[in-house]
């Protein structure tokens, strides 16, 4: 069991993404990478950067960075634990969060929605990782 | 009330803000004789296939002048449902 947005839950879910032959062919054309960003819960805690860096069907690198100034990643998707506790949950569908503006997001919303497939595909590599939350 | 199916073609390079406004503004202007019933997203068109019910293909368009130049109308149909409970 890994703790949602550790170094440790970020490598499961990286190997996971590696594992899944669902998700390299939904994604075989994707090249993009990603800040999902854990907001804070309150001014007591600090948001997480997870930097995944996702190229034709493939997790090519993954780490938690410092600041969000780190990496400039095409695409940037926050939201508090509890969304996305929903979306690894698979209680709330990414493009719908996407769409409700429930994730937040920086950069062309229109590849993403492009890529609806290999968006759930994505999710349910999440899955595939015990998951422990903290709320 | 009428049916009618649009075909929209979307845009290529667009922001979520932008999209969740225009598709706020439209739902809180609609007048009440007329319906956004459903849409369903074509990822590998990029279009968009919007279901309405108003009284005519003139209202509705009106209801979308807003979001044109987001999502242009390339069709627009007046359709007949078909429920396939029907058939059972």
């Amino acid at each position: 069991m890994a703790a949602f947005a550790s170094t440790e839950w970020l490598q499961a879910f990286h190997e996971a993404i590696n594992a899944s032959k669902a998700y390299e062919d939904a994604a075989k054309t994707w090249e993009g990478d990603f800040y999902f960003i854990v907001e804070p819960e309150s001014s007591q805690t600090k948001p997480v950067y997870m930097y995944v860096d996702l190229w034709h069907g493939k997790s090519r690198r993954v780490f938690i960075a410092k600041s969000e100034s780190e990496m400039q990643p095409e695409f940037v998707i926050s939201a508090p634990t509890n969304v996305w506790k929903k979306v690894v949950e698979k209680r709330l569908d990414p493009i719908q969060g996407l769409i409700t503006r429930q994730l937040k997001l920086k950069g062309n919303l229109a590849k993403i929605m492009r890529a609806v497939k290999a968006a759930q595909e994505l999710v349910n590599c999440t899955t595939k990782v015990q998951t422990e939350f903290s709320t | 009330m009428a049916r009618f199916i649009i075909f929209h073609t979307g845009p290529q390079d667009v922001s979520q803000d932008v999209v969740v406004e225009a598709a706020r503004a439209v739902m809180c202007s609609l007048p009440n004789d007329v319906k956004w019933l459903n849409s369903w997203y074509v990822p590998s068109e990029n279009r968009l296939i919007c279901e309405w019910e108003a009284a005519d293909e003139k209202t509705v368009r009106s209801a979308l002048k807003e979001v044109m130049a987001l999502w242009p109308i390339e069709l627009m149909h007046e359709v007949v449902h078909i429920e396939p409970d029907w058939y059972k």
